[in-house]
């Protein structure tokens, strides 16, 4: 059951401290397991405890209906390959904890970009000094979005876009459906 | 109340205290469902406290996962 829970994102609220989130909820029994969609809805409950020969086809099921691919990778190579097999674009978001990164992943954020992420493969890539990718892409001032063909033998030597950041969120969805307008597989 | 649940937990976890380890946090304390330490073998289900709630939800959005949150008592 443990490898089954590691498919959920898992958070123990209790009653002292964790008050909010009752109320956010509106649980008001104890134990109470609700199960979230990846955007936040619940999609179900239940009152009481299960023993784990329950509790894991369930896990199972929620994990298959309503877990879906990630909207930002973390690994450079994971997301090349999906980006490859997918046929998509591959856009590497570099970011640090300046203000500006955090800003332009607020603009991500909004609604506007959701369909772009079906239709490109994103990952996240924190400049730093040792920052692999970083210098592979030539990025030494984040925030910036590189939009690359995953099929090239070298994405990096030729990128489709770079789209830097202090954007709005319209003026990043413009840019991203311009490169993906560009990309040929 | 309080006691009642406590004892339908203990009760139905098979008693004895248990631990669960949470990621980025730490939490020790008695069984709860689904029984952190009662896990069905494969060592114990690790768990945010709530104190990570805020960085569970964007984690889901942007990893793909669903959320399962428990509410159980401070015991």
């Amino acid at each position: 059951m443990v490898k089954a829970s590691e498919s959920l994102i898992r958070v123990l609220v209790d009653n002292k401290g964790g008050e909010e989130i009752f109320d956010k909820h509106k649980v008001e029994r104890m134990p109470t397991i609700l199960f979230l969609d990846p955007d936040g809805k619940k999609v179900d409950e239940f009152v009481g405890v299960k023993p784990p020969e329950e509790l894991e086809p369930l896990l199972k099921s929620v994990t298959e209906k309503f877990g879906r691919k990630p909207r930002f990778h973390k690994e450079y190579d994971q997301a090349l390959d999906r980006a490859k097999a997918e046929s998509k674009p591959l856009a590497l978001f570099f970011f640090d904890a300046k203000q500006a990164s955090v800003d332009y992943a607020k603009a991500l954020d909004d609604k506007s970009l959701e369909e772009l992420f079906e239709k490109i493969v994103f990952v996240k890539v924190e400049v730093k000094k040792d920052s692999a990718e970083a210098k592979r892409y030539g990025v030494t001032a984040p925030p910036v979005i590189v939009v690359a063909n995953p099929t090239s033998e070298k994405p990096e030597s030729n990128p489709i876009r770079k789209v830097y950041g202090k954007k709005a969120a319209k003026d990043i969805k413009r840019d991203l459906e311009e490169a993906l307008k560009r990309f040929k597989p | 109340m309080r006691i009642l649940a406590l004892a339908a937990l203990l009760t139905v976890a098979g008693g004895g205290p248990y631990s669960a380890r949470a990621e980025g946090a730490s939490y020790e304390g008695p069984s709860v469902a689904p029984a952190p330490g009662r896990s069905g073998g494969g060592g114990k289900i690790k768990w945010r406290t709530h104190k990570g709630y805020d960085g569970a939800l964007t984690e889901a959005r942007e990893s793909g996962k669903p959320l399962m949150l428990y509410f159980t008592a401070d015991f």
